[in-house]
């Protein structure tokens, strides 16, 4: 089993119809499980048509809770929390739940332990099937902390299933950003796909990117995305600094046409697939050459 | 008044936007009454808004998390201070007490619970503010450090620095990408979110998650602007039709636009963006005003 992870510093650069992509071209040769692992935007569902089999919720993270009748209005929780998560509510306090981060500061401070902590319940995994392979997904709810646990539960649960059914490929949709959620992404990928849209601070966002991938001993790839001119910057930097380039997309008006159709841009004859066909001959030599 | 601008999914517009009611009322904000404004970029693990406003610089400072500092000569070895911490940021080996600045979110619980009052603050820095001014907009914009994870912390101490001269200014905040707690922590204390999408099933699926973040459970008026609109696909409209959310400006699909962003340039250029725009801040005005 080989894993392939798409990262990038931004999002809206095309993360999920490369990964749609990929997933397709494997699926034609080998034996295939998706990871969306992008779980506050989980847009490979909507490339994938995938039929849910399993539905499950995700409970993470804590939130403290006062009490109403047990406080006394001293106001210590108010004064401890830094993350002006405690207010005043008519006779007592109450905790800002969107606000909360969890620490329990309040609980230890209160004199009168009128505040316990709660599990919070943050987001719902999934299990589908498509017709290129297993997907495994999440949403966390708006607003909640903690995507990078998530993250790393979906991930896992691909894991598993793809060891006990032998699959040959993990293809992974990650979440853009070079925080925690996208380095739990990019953790045990072989081939690590940074793909860079167009823009004038390319290579300072790759720069920043790849200080980040470095950290969790990550080895990447560049892929180029929608460049029509310009490239040469961060090609220039990939020949430079070793890293290699696996491809580059081309501007092609058939990706908004294939995600109105919701299916990958690989289904029809068009420029971008010829780029995302050339991308998988890359990534699927065998490792090591 | 702050005007917080967002999306849920990237590469949506919402930086160009931003920049764009930044830029226009600078322009012709004083025939409105707009006679301070204040520009935020919140979107600190990338924030991209500079390139466009090219502020100048006139003060950088590290943003920083107070990290325990633990007095040896005072520290008993007891624990206590790793049993109440929520994040496993403290631990007590023998008679060693260790800190993991990583996993740390200055919360200051270990410090106040420690019994030998053993343990301080220091500061740690997690990111890099940059004040500058453009014209007559002041501007501030965080950088996260690489590999900290502390986005709602910079977020936080970037606004609250921002509105200590921000009295009767018009504030335009870029907020993060994304629906988690870095949105959280933006929006918290706006008047309004302007919420961009893009005219896909993928920019109706943000903007779903992102109406429910921003007005359901932060109960903020809201407005969307729809970039890229074009031909074969309204599902952004009918979605802002069914639930009574106003469309605030429809950015047709410009070449001008998309060449303009990647040579940092402002976008929303040109008299008719400039005109919608003002349409778009006074609308608002009018709906958060006492």
């Amino acid at each position: 089993m080989r894993q392939v992870a798409i990262l990038s510093a931004r999002g809206g650069v095309g993360k999920t119809t490369l990964a749609a992509g990929l997933a397709h071209l494997a699926a034609q040769e080998s034996q295939v499980v998706l990871v969306d692992a992008d779980v506050e935007q989980a847009h490979l569902e909507l490339l994938t048509a995938p039929t849910l089999i399993a539905e499950h919720h995700y409970q993470g993270g804590s939130l403290a809770v006062i009490d109403a009748d047990a406080c006394i209005a001293c106001g210590v929780c108010h004064e401890v929390c830094r993350y002006g998560a405690v207010l005043p509510d008519s006779d007592a306090y109450a905790v800002v739940a969107h606000a909360c981060e969890g620490c329990g500061a309040c609980i230890y401070q209160c004199p009168v332990e009128a505040i316990s902590i709660e599990e919070r319940r943050q987001g719902v995994w999934f299990h589908s099937q498509t017709r290129y392979g297993d997907l495994f997904h999440a949403h966390l709810h708006p607003g909640q902390d903690n995507s990078s646990h998530l993250v790393t539960m979906v991930k896992q649960k691909a894991g598993r299933w793809a060891l006990d059914h032998d699959a040959d490929w993990v293809i992974l949709d990650g979440p853009r950003g070079l925080a925690f959620p996208a380095m739990a992404a990019a953790l045990g990928a072989e081939t690590l796909i940074l793909l860079v849209g167009p823009g004038s601070q390319a290579v300072s966002e790759l720069e920043r990117m790849l200080g980040a991938v470095r950290r969790v001993g990550a080895q990447a790839s560049v892929v180029l995305n929608r460049w029509s001119e310009g490239g040469e910057a961060v090609k220039n930097y990939c020949a430079e600094h070793g890293i290699a380039l696996l491809g580059s997309i081309p501007e092609d008006g058939a990706v908004r046409r294939a995600v109105l159709a919701g299916e990958p841009v690989t289904m029809s004859a068009n420029l971008a697939t010829d780029a995302i066909r050339a991308i998988w001959g890359q990534v699927r030599r065998p490792a090591g050459l | 008044m702050i005007i917080s601008v967002a999306s849920g999914r990237g590469g949506s517009g919402k930086t160009t936007v931003a920049t764009g009611l930044a830029l226009a009322l600078q322009s012709a904000g004083r025939q409105l009454g707009v006679n301070r404004l204040v520009f935020i970029d919140c979107d600190v693990e990338m924030p991209s808004a500079g390139h466009t406003l090219r502020p100048l610089v006139r003060r950088q400072r590290p943003v920083a998390l107070m990290l325990p500092r633990v007095d040896e000569s005072l520290c008993t070895h007891c624990g206590h201070c790793a049993e109440v911490c929520q994040f496993g940021a403290i631990a007590v080996v023998d008679e060693k007490v260790m800190v993991f600045p990583r996993l740390c979110r200055g919360c200051g619980s270990c410090s106040l619970e420690c019994p030998e009052n053993a343990i301080g603050e220091e500061p740690h820095r997690i990111g890099q503010l940059s004040e500058g001014r453009v014209g007559s907009i002041r501007t501030y914009q965080a950088e996260l450090e690489v590999g900290s994870s502390q986005i709602g912390n910079v977020i936080r101490q970037t606004k609250a620095r921002a509105m200590q001269r921000a009295e009767n200014a018009v504030v335009i905040l870029d907020s993060p990408t994304g629906i988690a707690t870095p949105l959280v922590n933006a929006l918290r204390g706006s008047d309004y979110a302007i919420l961009v999408a893009e005219s896909t099933p993928l920019g109706l699926a943000s903007l779903r998650r992102a109406v429910m973040l921003a007005h359901k459970q932060l109960d903020l008026p809201v407005g969307v602007v729809i970039n890229r609109d074009s031909d074969g696909y309204d599902g952004i409209a009918a979605f802002c039709d069914e639930n009574d959310i106003p469309i605030l400006m429809r950015i047709p699909p410009d070449a001008q636009i998309t060449s303009a962003t990647l040579a940092g340039r402002p976008g929303l250029v040109g008299e008719a963006y400039r005109e919608a725009l003002l349409a778009v801040y006074q609308r608002i005005a009018a709906e958060v005003a006492p």
